[in-house]
């Protein structure tokens, strides 16, 4: 996809209205969490859907295919406008639950020329892998602020490259040999965050009672930022609607 | 694939050592950390006068002749430079940076500064480091430049070897079969500004920006070019296979 200067600007926008990696980094406790809610909700966008973009491929077509390719960086559900992949946390949460340790080291996988997740949480200091399932080059380089920009080599032979970020903050990353290729890494200083299903719907789970700031951010659509109050063995139902225009 | 001569291979090793005498290794003034104002003052006025046309006065790429230049002439607010011997996404050293404005980079509109004399060259070093904080932010240890060893002698299994390692590492994705800077993604690729960029042409020499002795080949492909879409293959070749690599593309130049 024509990387548009529009698009950059507009993403780095949104970087811009990050909370300080910093305030993240320095607040958060894991512990026991003795009593708990859960805060659900969907996230909509009503307004016109942009039309996805056409992409020629011109490299790698044996792999990544003939045909033009469609693509477009916000996805609406026909059925109730939810938007896919809006990263969702609650930036000023100071202490709950430990991050589970999944059962594969989180992955970052590249197949038919298609980063998969398009949105992956990683934690912050937390070693993860670039696989590469293609056979092909691909490379890893990645646009951010307060971690070191990283371009690295990820021959077909290359099965595994290890990755890993410092500080909390959400990293673009691109790469060169198939221009469409995009992806987001959300580093997170804690557990509470998650990324909306196809249908727009996100759950935190096991949030400790309180009152909380809930930051949404999407690529396209940009930040918000929701107030919360949690109480002890209950939903909270939050839904968000991105404004048309945004 | 071409056929080796001996004579051709001592040519190419002739080229590379006949590169003009470099002092470029020199430590900075400020070795022990003593850089004074007046340094950096200094640095200022020259850049302001030989630097700030294309660079900006602020040393954001926006001169006033910028936009008649390709490729654009270099952002430094980021602290992103193409010429670093440090790993993918590091800072360059002072000596980086001395040797770059010495040298100039080849293939583009960046000349060599070796008129103006080593100290007028460690101002402007001095003065294009407060562009970005970066160098405030980041003084601790886990950059270091990385160790370049001895160069691989150019035999032809070595540039047999760099041939085909050429061609599975897929370089010609960009660079093209030949080398010639034609590949299948040449003319998607932009910068990490989003400006339009091409690969360099591989087979002339005056293409290769860090340089073309073994050395500074060897360290473009290991950490890559800062803020281009050259990446760094450290994590994906190894030091053997990186000089054999380097020998294919000096026995490369020229065809």
């Amino acid at each position: 996809m024509p990387r548009c200067r529009w698009i950059a600007a507009a993403c780095l926008a949104s970087l811009a209205g990050l909370p300080s990696p910093a305030h993240s980094l320095q607040a958060y406790a894991p512990g026991e969490v003795a009593t708990a809610g859960t805060i659900r909700g969907t996230l909509t966008f009503r307004g016109e859907v942009p039309a996805a973009e056409r992409v020629e491929v011109t490299t790698d077509p044996e792999v990544c295919g003939v045909e033009p390719r469609f693509t477009s960086d916000l996805l609406v559900a026909d059925g109730n406008d939810g938007v896919q992949n809006v990263v969702i946390w609650l930036s000023d949460i100071q202490e709950g639950k430990g991050w589970e340790t999944p059962a594969e080291p989180r992955t970052l996988n590249q197949k038919g020329c298609t980063f998969t997740p398009h949105v992956l949480v990683v934690p912050a200091g937390e070693q993860f892998f670039a696989v590469n399932s293609d056979g092909v080059l691909h490379n890893i380089h990645t646009r951010s602020g307060e971690n070191r920009p990283v371009n690295k080599a990820q021959p077909g032979f290359l099965k595994r490259l290890p990755l890993k970020f410092r500080y909390p903050e959400i990293v673009r990353v691109e790469c060169d040999a198939h221009d469409w290729m995009m992806a987001w890494i959300v580093v997170a200083a804690h557990p509470y965050y998650t990324i909306t299903e196809s249908d727009g719907s996100f759950r935190l789970e096991n949030v400790p009672p309180g009152t909380y700031t809930m930051q949404v951010w999407h690529e396209r659509l940009g930040t918000l930022s929701r107030e919360v109050t949690v109480s002890a063995d209950a939903d909270v139902s939050v839904n968000v609607e991105y404004p048309a225009g945004q | 694939m071409r056929i080796w001569h001996p004579l051709l291979g001592a040519l190419a090793a002739i080229a590379c050592l006949a590169s003009p005498a470099e002092t470029f290794g020199q430590e900075s003034p400020w070795r022990d950390g003593t850089l004074d104002s007046s340094m950096i003052e200094s640095g200022k006025r020259l850049y302001l006068r030989k630097c700030a046309f294309c660079h900006g006065s602020g040393g954001r790429g926006d001169g006033s002749v910028a936009r008649y230049v390709f490729p654009k002439p270099r952002d430094l607010s980021m602290g992103l430079y193409k010429i670093h011997s440090t790993p993918t996404g590091g800072l360059p050293t002072d000596q980086d940076l001395f040797r770059t404005l010495s040298r100039g980079l080849p293939g583009t509109t960046m000349p060599s500064w070796s008129n103006l004399s080593t100290m007028q060259r460690w101002q402007l070093v001095a003065y294009i480091k407060t562009f970005s904080d970066r160098f405030e932010n980041e003084m601790d240890l886990e950059f270091q430049p990385i160790t370049i060893g001895t160069p691989k002698p150019p035999y032809p299994e070595s540039v047999a070897s760099g041939q085909r390692l050429f061609l599975e590492a897929q370089c010609w994705t960009c660079h093209g079969m030949k080398g010639k800077g034609d590949g299948p993604s040449s003319h998607t690729l932009v910068d990490d500004w989003d400006y339009p960029i091409i690969p360099a042409d591989l087979t002339s020499s005056r293409n290769w920006r860090g340089g073309y002795r073994p050395e500074d080949a060897y360290r473009s492909i290991a950490v890559g070019i800062g803020g281009t879409p050259m990446p760094s293959f450290d994590d994906a070749l190894t030091e053997d296979q990186l000089w054999d690599i380097v020998n294919y593309l000096l026995w490369n130049i020229g065809s």
